[in-house]
């Protein structure tokens, strides 16, 4: 007799996802573009990219991202909303953000984050 | 003769120590003329906040916007009609790239600064001491392009940047490489052999030394 593949949908939203939200996460402010502020959690990263400009000179740049556990909201955050991240503890804040795409696996939303800055000049 | 000796028709480098040292008194004149034209760009009021750079080696932080790089990209020298006689020469022209960073999050807005960014490098058209310039003289503007750019391909980098990629041709006119001719005639040899290998008359044998200066 064959080996037999037992298959069975698993809770990835309790059984893996919010563990790591439980020790990764960070208190971050959501304000809508359409709505009332509200707060909620996510786990915050970020990485280095390369920008390339006129004559391949590269400008360094990062790539920062919001993950949020898609269970614990309402609504989700969206395209243009503004998210603050405030310190947490002794991780000091990381400051305003435009989110200005997000992605989903149907149980984490991934939002790309865009730095609010003044203008420059 | 050997190969070793010297002839004009040996297949070997031959430099005369008579021929004057190529002398490098300055830097290339597409070089001088992108220089003035950052000096020129860091005399307008809007360049005023930019940091900038003339090479390509430096990577650019977000610290440094907004940024304004001016590159030498590439020089051409198109064929003279008559290749073949007198000094080398070519019609040389020069494609330079600047490219002006800025940051906001607004891009309606970003991309009025770079028009306004672009309106100021225009000015450079008519600066007449760039065609008529003490170190080098740009005969006229060939070509332009520009294009705004905002981040990177995926436009998934942090900081809300917009480009301004400008790029023009100059044209430098006739640039040539004068050729000395230098006379490195020294001396001449001459041997006569006269009845022709008779071996009881000896040769004559004289030698002429040209007067040098």
């Amino acid at each position: 007799m064959g080996n037999v593949e037992w298959l069975m949908g698993m809770d990835f939203a309790n059984l893996d996802y919010k563990h790591s939200f439980d020790t990764f996460s960070r208190s971050v402010n959501f304000t809508p573009a359409v709505g009332l502020p509200y707060t909620g959690r996510g786990i915050y990263d970020s990485r280095s990219i390369d920008v390339q400009t006129e004559a391949g000179v590269i400008l360094a740049d990062q790539e920062t991202i919001l993950d949020v556990l898609e269970a614990e909201f309402t609504v989700l955050p969206v395209q243009g909303d503004i998210v603050e991240i405030p310190a947490d503890g002794p991780v000091p804040a990381a400051g305003q953000f435009e989110i200005i795409v997000t992605f989903t696996n149907t149980v984490e939303t991934t939002c790309i984050l865009r730095k609010m800055t003044a203008p420059r000049p | 003769m050997t190969d070793t000796t010297f002839s004009p028709f040996a297949p070997t480098i031959h430099l005369h120590p008579k021929l004057p040292q190529i002398a490098v008194t300055s830097l290339s004149l597409p070089i001088l003329a992108r220089d003035a034209i950052v000096t020129r760009l860091k005399a307008m009021p809007f360049f005023a906040p930019f940091t900038f750079t003339t090479h390509r080696m430096h990577q650019i932080m977000p610290a440094s916007l907004p940024f304004c790089g001016v590159y030498f990209i590439q020089e051409i020298g198109s064929p003279s009609p008559e290749p073949q006689t007198g000094p080398t020469e070519f019609r040389t022209t020069v494609r330079y790239g600047l490219s002006a960073i800025i940051e906001n999050n607004d891009g309606a807005a970003a991309e009025y600064t770079l028009d306004r960014a672009y309106q100021n490098i225009v000015n450079i058209y008519a600066d007449s001491t760039l065609r008529n310039n003490q170190l080098f003289k740009i005969m006229s503007f060939n070509s332009q392009s520009r294009q705004h750019i905002f981040g990177n391909l995926g436009q998934n980098n942090e900081t809300p940047i917009a480009e301004l990629r400008f790029e023009f041709v100059a044209d430098f006119g006739w640039l040539n490489y004068p050729m000395p001719v230098i006379d490195v005639l020294e001396t001449i040899h001459v041997t006569t052999d006269y009845p022709y290998n008779s071996p009881g008359t000896p040769d004559i044998i004289s030698q002429y030394d040209i007067p040098q200066e």
